[in-house]
Formats: structure tokens, C-alpha cells, sequence
């Protein structure tokens, strides 16, 4: 794992407006969530639920130095990890799926209801995801911070710089958009 | 859909929320007599408005969990 203040360092660079410091503290992050993530599946029961927020706070605690804590710091940390973890997770359930589907024999009803499945159960949000990300930037992430982050209304204007009325407006409508592309899309 | 229309279905549907039922219905009348399209649009995400979190949290913890070993039940 890099140095916290390796990582504070590149959290300070990006949020003076330092592009590359992006680009190098993005797989720092990645690579600490997904080893964050091992680590729980292995050492856990086997019905065990991970809570993807839970996880980024972890990552959050033990990639920043906590001796410098500034507000900056974290909602710019959780601004990539809160993406960083949906994009694991869905690569994750694909392939348990895939996994699934190519450890035994089907027939083709099975395929198909299989591919059904799929497509009510597991694809449907993570589809209608980047579709609001076309269609509002801003209100995906909010999303994102909101679902796979972890965060509170508050910390989610900080992090996007907009008033807490808006992130309540933007939460609401960008919720009721998926709910609805997901039952419809 | 074009960012000029999406801030338009977003207007209307906040200021739809903040009615009471009968206004919200004089309100989306109103709307749909110049823009049907708009009144349909803005209707069909009020009616998934409230119990969208709900699914929303449901079918995310369903995609999003990691689960270890093969017990996953979808």
C-alpha cells in the first residue's frame, strides 16, 4: 500500500487542479479497494454481505493520512473511490455470472431464462447507470456517492459543490429516472 | 433526450412535487395542452417518485453484494 501521504499528497495536487494527480492516485485507489475486497471474501462466512460503502470508508481511513484531515481530502477520495467500487462490484457479479453459466450443461429454455434473469436482476441498474451519466453527469454521481459511498446529503454538496437542496432535487429525480428505466428500459 | 428537454422535464417535475393533488393535475393539464410528450414524461417518473429509493437500495444491494462462496441465490 502507498504511503498516506503519498496519497494526500495527490488528493492536495488534484484538488488544486492538477490532472495527472488524478491519474496516478486512480489506480492507488483501485488497487487498495480490490485488495480491501479479497481480504473481506476470504476471511468471512460464506452468506456474508459486504457493504460496498463500508468499504470505502475503510479504504478512506487507511489510504489518507488521518493526521491532515481536510474536507477537500475526503469528498475528493470518495468522489473516485465511490466510481471505483461500482465499477469492481459490477465486474465482479458479471463474473459470477459468467462463471455460473460455463461450470454446467444448460439447455436452451434455461439459457434464455438465465438471460432473463440477468437482464431483470443484475443488468438493469448497472445499465441504467451510465445511461444517467450521458444524460446528467452530476446527478450519477450524487447517485454514486449516495449509494456506493456512503455519503449524507451534506457531504455530498461539499463533494460536488452544490447547496444540499440541490443534492435532495438531484437525488430525487435521478432516483425516480432509474427506477424507471430500470422497470422500463 | 436533449439537455434543454431533460431541464425542462426536471422543472416540471419539481415544481409537481411541491403541489398538492389537485394542483399537480392543473399543473401537468397545463403543460400537456402545449407539450403532451412533456406531461407523459414527467407522469411516468412522478409514478415511480417515492418507491424509487426503495427499488433503488433492493436492486442495488442485489447487484452490489459480494457474496463469497456459490450460495447466491439469482
Amino acid at each position: 500500500m502507498p504511503a498516506t501521504h503519498e496519497v494526500t499528497q495527490l488528493l492536495q495536487e488534484w484538488a488544486n487542479g492538477d490532472q495527472q494527480a488524478l491519474h496516478r492516485l486512480t489506480p492507488l485507489v483501485y488497487a487498495e479497494l480490490c485488495r480491501l475486497a479479497a481480504v473481506y471474501l476470504r476471511n468471512e462466512r460464506r452468506d456474508h454481505t459486504l457493504q460496498p460503502s463500508a468499504l470505502v470508508h475503510e479504504a478512506f481511513l487507511r489510504m489518507v493520512d488521518q493526521g491532515n484531515p481536510s474536507w477537500q481530502n475526503r469528498s475528493h477520495f470518495f468522489g473516485v473511490a465511490a466510481h471505483l467500487m461500482r465499477e469492481i462490484l459490477v465486474d465482479h457479479a458479471r463474473r459470477r455470472q459468467t462463471a455460473k453459466r460455463a461450470g454446467r450443461n444448460v439447455s436452451l429454455g434455461e439459457a434464455m431464462s438465465l438471460a432473463r434473469e440477468r437482464t431483470a436482476d443484475l443488468s438493469a441498474l448497472d445499465d441504467a447507470l451510465p445511461a444517467l451519466e450521458k444524460l446528467d453527469a452530476r446527478k450519477c454521481k450524487a447517485i454514486e456517492l449516495r449509494y456506493f459511498g456512503g455519503l449524507g446529503v451534506q457531504e455530498i454538496a461539499q463533494a460536488l459543490e452544490v447547496s444540499p437542496v440541490t443534492v435532495r432535487r438531484d437525488l430525487k429525480i435521478a432516483e425516480a429516472w432509474l427506477h424507471h428505466e430500470m422497470r422500463n428500459g | 433526450m436533449t439537455p434543454e428537454r431533460w431541464t425542462r422535464v426536471e422543472a416540471l417535475f419539481h415544481r409537481a412535487l411541491g403541489c398538492e393533488p389537485e394542483q399537480r393535475a392543473q399543473l401537468l393539464d397545463g403543460a400537456g395542452k402545449t407539450d403532451p410528450e412533456l406531461r407523459q414524461e414527467v407522469e411516468s417518473l412522478l409514478a415511480c417518485q417515492g418507491s424509487a429509493t426503495k427499488v433503488l437500495r433492493a436492486e442495488g444491494a442485489r447487484l452490489y453484494r459480494i457474496r463469497s462462496g456459490e450460495g447466491q441465490k439469482s
